[in-house]
């Protein structure tokens, strides 16, 4: 049973991280200023959902938070609360504070109660400003009591069905004590009065709730009752004097009696969601103890202290106290008198517990004191239907292939060989849409990442007191799903970055002429063939001097060292390169950016900069779509099979000597129509052969390849072989990392093939190129 | 709601002045958990003001008090002027009509 409760409590995550994207998304929009009902009913419902699910599984921290976001989101629904920029603001921080309420229901990672606090206080001035919303935050348990009820009956569901084959069917007869509040006691009504006394702790006021909202629920399951009416009588015997009173200590309780009708159980709901922050008992005041384990809780008859309730354990009561046991066994008793078998008592302990939430416990597993448990999750992802059909189709289409191609080779004739090889074509085209059809299903869009990243730059602008607008674009890319989990932590240190040294602060900003609030600019695209992200600030851009100065102080790099400006920016990703001059929260450790780009470089990507002084930095992230496969062209050096990355391939050309020009080095350029590149002969700069004689190159075929920031070089190959898809294996993995090689791959005829780094390969040659040229200089990698 | 049936007989403190002819201090219009620790010092203010006197609360503008405003009222024994129906309504729900109009009681006869 728990297996299948752990199930459906992984789909309410799932649905949460789904629901608290929607929510982000339509505060987004509502912060660009457009305030359409469809958005603001969206957002509305996003946390309604997700209060609504959290109800079901008693995950009381989020029911509570989030029932105070959805009364202000209410305000908004009603055109009471104008969506103002403050106002959305406190929205935006309520998201964060629900979806870490949400990590911590799945993971356990606690929540700093100030920060909930906070929030729910803003949330609720929010509600005080609506006016008449202030009602709506009173009714809190009524709200959300029918929710947990329609779950109630899934573990009942399941618990008969190994008694059934029980000989003796009169064991179930217990089950229905639990459930028949309803019809059996309106056939058979209590006789006495029902008196709840309750004493709510501080807690209850820390968490924004208050006695007031009980006493309303009581007061509701009174006005329920035709001519039924409610008597409270207020105890502040523990009230002190006015000058020792602490304002948020909670000094009171009540004592309140409700007609016969009102059954315990409906005030169990009334208590539901403050069970660990209130001393409730329940008793019939004639003395005739309807529900045997509320009266349990009553431990202190009201005689002696009539409105002051003895404290009660609420989520141990069940398990330790020796009363409880009575009260199973009273259970068991009532249930089938002749026979205390085993089923009966298993049947009945989930009775009690049930009863007895009056007191507290939750009925479920997955409810142990509404705060979190960590769950092992298996990870999954949520994938179109219209994909998997569509790889299903793809699959059945193989199927027919691979049966033609088996009929083909029993032939004998001539045309046989012709048809098989055409069959083996449309098998191998095939492959490539079933391999696309995969990866389809494993794409994900960049949403997910992106929007964290506003978190991450609200966060970031609140440590830095700056004020600084993220802007997504293209948050529909879709990408393969490794690479967007491990796109978040380089994303959300370039964005700490962005907002700690890339945008001024204000005062610098309005001096330079700029608006005082910084923009930041995430993007992502799909340009050929790989993902390119960019992060691009509108802030002072870097400087180069002070970058240089710290690189020089640092020992990075010589002191006389002439570095051009693209090298200057890149130093910022050296190791142990900071020029902040404190370390402070954010950044600042000098092992953010160099971490980043290692990471980075490991997904098969690379990062450039571009800055302009004033105008701002832009970083460009170029990722491959996966790290699975590539298309790469099968070419031949120094008698070795290689692979080329297709999409860094520019064209393919035969060598016109004359073209070809000498460096005072001894490294060559070569010119194509009009514009020259380093011209490397691929097997001598992989060490595979020395350099090639004129006679040599004038026989070979020549690749303009291009790195991700334009850069272009021709390599010299021996022949190009074949285009063909690769599957990746990492190098780094099985061997060791090599320079100039990014993976290797397996060929169809079983040899190893290595896939060449061409980025390295460039950046290796004109730094070997400008090394030669110029001996003082001395950067480091 | 069922109302105690003690709310229709309830008057709290009703009088223009407090004891002493100082100007009742006006009660913010939310008294909720987050307002408890400004009210405890606007209270030991109007007390302050009004020296030997009882001193006056003006709740006519009061539209929500919580349970930890209400203790602070209760344990002040200042005198509660033109409570709004809001307020009386919230007396009768926390069932203290009868404790308010007690412990108030010197005030009704100014």
């Amino acid at each position: 049973m728990s297996d299948d409760m752990d199930d459906i409590l992984q789909v309410f995550y799932q649905e949460c991280d789904e629901q608290l994207q929607e929510l982000e998304r339509g505060l987004a929009v509502l912060a660009d200023g457009e305030s359409g009902q469809e958005t603001i009913n969206a957002v509305f419902r996003a946390v309604h959902s997700i209060k609504g699910g959290a109800a079901s599984f008693g995950l009381d921290n989020l029911v509570r938070f989030a029932h105070v976001f959805e009364s202000s989101l209410d305000g908004l629904r009603s055109g009471r609360v104008v969506p103002t920029p403050d106002v959305v603001k406190t929205f935006l921080k309520a998201m964060d504070v629900l979806s870490d309420l949400v990590t911590e229901a799945r993971e356990g990672t606690p929540v700093d109660p100030a920060r909930i606090a906070e929030s729910q206080v803003e949330l609720e001035a929010i509600i005080s400003t609506g006016g008449a919303a202030s009602a709506q935050a009173d009714i809190i348990p009524q709200d959300f009591v029918p929710v947990p009820m329609d779950f109630e009956p899934v573990p009942m569901d399941f618990e008969p069905v190994p008694v059934a084959f029980e000989p003796v069917p009169v064991a179930f007869e217990p089950v229905p004590v639990d459930f028949d509040f309803g019809a059996d006691t309106q056939a058979e009504p209590a006789t006495g009065c029902l008196v709840v006394t309750f004493r709510p702790h501080d807690a209850l006021y820390e968490r924004g709730d208050d006695a007031r909202n009980m006493l309303n629920g009581l007061a509701d399951l009174a006005a329920g009752v035709p001519g039924g009416h409610m008597t409270t009588t207020c105890d502040f015997s523990a009230l002190p004097v006015f000058e020792a009173v602490d304002p948020l200590k909670s000094y009171l309780a009540w004592r309140v009696v409700l007609p016969p009708e009102v059954t315990e159980d409906s005030v169990t709901a009334v208590f539901d969601w403050v069970s660990d922050a209130c001393d409730v008992t329940t008793t019939r005041e004639d003395g005739a103890q309807a529900n045997p384990a509320a009266a349990l809780l009553d431990e202190e008859p009201h005689a002696q202290a009539p409105a002051v309730p003895a404290p009660t354990v609420p989520d141990n009561v069940v398990q330790d106290s020796a009363p409880v046991t009575a009260a199973r066994d009273v259970v068991a008793e009532h249930a089938h008198p002749t026979e205390p078998a085993s089923p009966v008592a298993s049947t009945a302990a989930p009775v009690s517990q049930d009863v007895h939430a009056a007191g507290g416990a939750h009925p479920h597993p997955a409810a142990a004191g509404g705060a979190a448990r960590k769950t092992e999750q298996q990870a999954s992802i949520r994938v179109d239907l219209h994909r998997i059909d569509g790889l299903m189709d793809l699959v059945g289409e193989l199927v027919i292939a691979q049966a033609a191609i088996e009929s083909l080779s029993r032939r004998t004739d001539p045309a046989a060989a012709q048809e098989l090889m055409q069959g083996i074509g449309s098998m191998q085209s095939l492959t490539r849409d079933i391999q696309d059809a995969v990866m389809a299903v494993r794409a994900q869009p960049v949403r997910g990442v992106f929007q964290r990243m506003q978190r991450v730059v609200r966060e970031a602008c609140s440590m830095t007191k700056k004020d600084v607008v993220l802007t997504l674009e293209g948050e529909d890319t879709e990408v393969d799903r490794t690479l967007v989990e491990k796109l978040t932590d380089p994303l959300t240190h370039m964005l700490r970055n962005a907002v700690d040294h890339g945008i001024e602060k204000v005062e610098d900003r309005l001096a330079a002429g700029k608006p005082a609030q910084g923009h930041i600019l995430l993007s992502a695209g799909h340009r050929s063939g790989r993902i390119l992200i960019t992060i691009k600030d509108d802030g002072a851009g870097i400087n180069r001097q002070r970058v240089l100065e710290t690189a020089i102080k640092r020992g990075i790099v010589a002191p006389d060292a002439q570095l051009t400006d693209d090298e200057i920016n890149n130093l910022i990703f050296a190791p142990g390169f900071s020029t902040a001059a404190t370390v402070s929260d954010l950044s600042g450790r000098g092992v953010g950016m160099d971490v980043v780009k290692q990471a980075i470089l490991s997904l098969g990507g690379r990062v450039a900069i571009q800055s302009v002084p004033g105008e701002g930095t832009t970083f460009s992230l170029s990722l491959p779509l996966t790290l699975a496969v590539l298309d790469g062209m099968l070419i031949a050096a120094g008698g070795s099979t290689m692979v080329i990355p297709i999409s860094s391939v520019v064209e393919a050309m035969m060598i016109d000597q004359r073209d070809v020009y000498v460096l005072p080095d001894g490294g060559n350029v070569i010119s194509i129509r009009g514009s020259c590149m380093p011209f490397i002969p691929l097997a001598a700069a992989l060490g595979l052969a020395q350099k090639p004689s004129d006679e040599d190159i004038r026989e070979a075929v020549i690749l303009v390849v291009e790195n991700e920031s334009g850069g272009r070089a021709a390599l010299v190959v021996d022949e190009i072989r074949d285009q063909t898809q690769v599957v990746i294996k990492s190098i780094e993995k099985n061997y060791r990392q090599i320079e100039g090689v990014s993976a290797a791959t397996i060929l169809g005829d079983g040899s190893v093939s290595l896939i060449l780094d061409v980025s390295a390969l460039i950046a290796a040659t004109v730094g070997r190129m400008d090394k030669a040229l110029d001996p003082r200089r001395g950067m480091a990698a | 709601m069922a109302a105690a049936p003690s709310h229709e007989g309830v008057a709290t403190s009703v009088a223009g002045m407090a004891e002493g002819g100082t100007l009742p201090v006006v009660l913010p219009e939310r008294l909720d958990t987050a307002a408890a620790p400004a009210l405890k010092h606007l209270i030991e203010q109007a007390r302050a003001q009004a020296g030997a006197g009882r001193a006056g609360l003006d709740a006519s503008a009061v539209t929500y008090i919580g349970g930890l405003c209400l203790q602070l009222l209760l344990a002040s024994g200042c005198a509660v002027i033109a409570p709004s129906e809001k307020v009386r309504e919230a007396f009768s729900l926390f069932g203290v009509s009868e404790v308010v109009a007690d412990l108030l009681a010197p005030s009704k006869e100014q």
